[in-house]
């Protein structure tokens, strides 16, 4: 068995771990901004959901900032993810191999003036191997979103501008999860973005405009141009979701339009929380090579135990090219994440991939994560 | 429902009957709808990161890292840098061993490796001269 230490900062898990839409309906409560300062959700928590993320969450310990120990002001929210991962990987054919590397190591801030709020999360990066050649700041450090939001009441519509995670689909904190894997969600592939939402009493509605990154360097993926378009509306009491969503991403290379529709659902009676996802993507191709239909499917189904632990499975397919046998890759995972003290979470990912539909030859992959939020 | 039923299954039907053989083995296609999104990610061969000097991220620096010419230049006698890929010869790329982790111990991509019908289209481009027109 041969040892990978990867000794990195890495990129590999910096646009991770900062939204867990399992939370949303079945905390009881309905929209992300319950708990997030974003609107939007992700990053940063309120004061309200720092308190659950300890009362409802974990169950035991302070979860403000500095575990309460100091107050920022009002106008400043500070905040911190570290996050290292252990375990192991066996591709089908060859000898297993153990894995240990610090995923995460970001530092977030929301400094506010009245409606005004600017957001910035930065984080440490490096590399495993030989570093490219640049400018040395960006071999070391990255900054996956930093936006001004301008908002006039916590639930009233918003703007924002700047790089962010435009609202689309099922944002899973897990950045290897195929809707985000797939669809331009992936590490350190927000782009510059003009967007902004409203929402109303069962719904919210949120949409962005996106350019192409304008500093290649600070950012991976395919250099898009596009919008986005996203519709939810609430059922049954807020223990139902459906949405609609839909993309458009053209770069000099090629052109992706997709439709999609989420649906969460939360079981109230056998607490689990199912999330799905099913989005159908067109892409054609700017010099010949025709077009492709794609699809990429996610259900995922946790167990709340709340407070204290979260346990569940997914099932994920993404077709790459609908037409084209032995071209789709296939998951299947099991997710235990346990919340024992507020600020802390362990999280055991085990997960067999199948590509070309060979699914009796998996690769597999287990990553024990340790993750401290400040 | 019948009919919804019956289209499902129609669809079904006619989904992943093409093969290798029916997709464009231009080097666009190998690069936008193969390369780009298996290699050029944020932690491996993206302008980000780099990875070994590699950046996969546009069309024209991953075909100049990967053949040593320039696209739309003449070829150049002798073996491109780095031997990743010989035009014609499949068999003796370094490309192509890692693909498909033969002779080596650095499958790529290393997290999920590609698909034998995504290889298989790389392979033609190599085998067609591995031009980028």
């Amino acid at each position: 068995m041969r040892l990978t230490v990867v000794l990195v900062w890495l990129v590999a898990g910096a646009g991770s771990a900062s939204a867990y839409p399992q939370f949303q309906l079945s905390t009881d409560h309905e929209r992300c901004g319950d708990c997030h300062l974003s609107a939007a959700g992700g990053g940063l928590l309120n004061d309200y959901g720092r308190g659950e993320s300890a009362d409802t969450i974990s169950g035991r310990g302070d979860g403000a900032f500095l575990h309460g120990a100091w107050e920022p002001p009002g106008w400043l929210a500070l905040g911190a993810d570290l996050r290292g991962a252990l375990g192991g990987k066996q591709l089908d054919g060859h000898e297993p191999d153990t894995l240990a590397f610090p995923m995460q190591a970001d530092v977030h801030a929301r400094v506010a003036a009245g409606p005004v709020a600017l957001s910035i999360t930065a984080g440490l990066r490096g590399s495993a191997r030989e570093r490219s050649p640049g400018p040395a700041i960006a071999a070391w450090v990255a900054s996956r979103e930093h936006y001004v939001t301008y908002q006039r009441h916590d639930d009233g519509p918003y703007v924002r501008a700047g790089r962010f995670y435009p609202v689309f689909g099922i944002r899973t904190q897990d950045h290897t999860a195929y809707p985000r894997r797939h669809l331009g969600y992936y590490l350190l592939e927000e782009p510059y973005a003009l967007g902004g939402g409203l929402s109303g009493t069962g719904w919210e509605a949120h949409g962005s405009a996106f350019v192409a990154n304008p500093v290649p360097f600070t950012g991976a993926g395919p250099r898009a141009s596009g919008a986005t378009v996203y519709m939810e509306r609430r059922l049954a009491a807020g223990t139902r979701a459906l949405a609609g969503q839909a993309r458009v991403a053209v770069t000099a290379e090629d052109r992706r339009y997709t439709v999609g529709a989420v649906g969460k659902q939360w079981l109230k009676g056998s607490r689990l929380m199912v999330l799905s996802e099913l989005d159908l993507q067109v892409q054609t191709f700017t010099s010949g090579g025709g077009t492709r239909p794609q699809l990429v499917g996610y259900v995922g189904v946790t167990r709340m135990m709340l407070p204290g632990w979260m346990i569940g499975g997914a099932i994920q397919r993404w077709a790459p090219d609908l037409m084209l046998q032995g071209s789709t890759r296939n998951a299947l995972e099991i997710n235990a994440q346990a919340f024992p003290w507020a600020h802390v979470e362990v999280h055991l990912l085990l997960r067999a991939e199948a590509t070309g539909g060979d699914t009796f030859a998996p690769n597999l992959l287990s990553l024990l994560q340790l993750h401290y939020y400040l | 429902m019948h009919r919804a039923v019956l289209a499902a299954a129609g669809l079904a039907a006619l989904a992943a009957c093409d093969g290798a053989e029916d997709r464009s083995s231009d080097w666009d296609y190998v690069h936008t709808a193969i390369l780009r999104p298996s290699c050029a990610t944020a932690a491996c061969h993206s302008g980000l990161s780099s990875v070994a000097g590699l950046d996969l991220s546009s069309p024209d620096a991953a075909y100049a890292f990967l053949t040593g010419r320039v696209c739309g230049a003449p070829p150049q006698a002798g073996d491109p840098p780095g031997n990743f890929v010989r035009p014609g010869q499949p068999e003796s790329s370094q490309l192509m061993w890692m693909l498909r982790g033969e002779g080596t111990a650095l499958v790529m991509p290393p997290d999920t490796p590609l698909p034998d019908v995504e290889i298989e289209i790389v392979e033609r481009w190599i085998l067609e001269g591995a031009t980028c027109d």
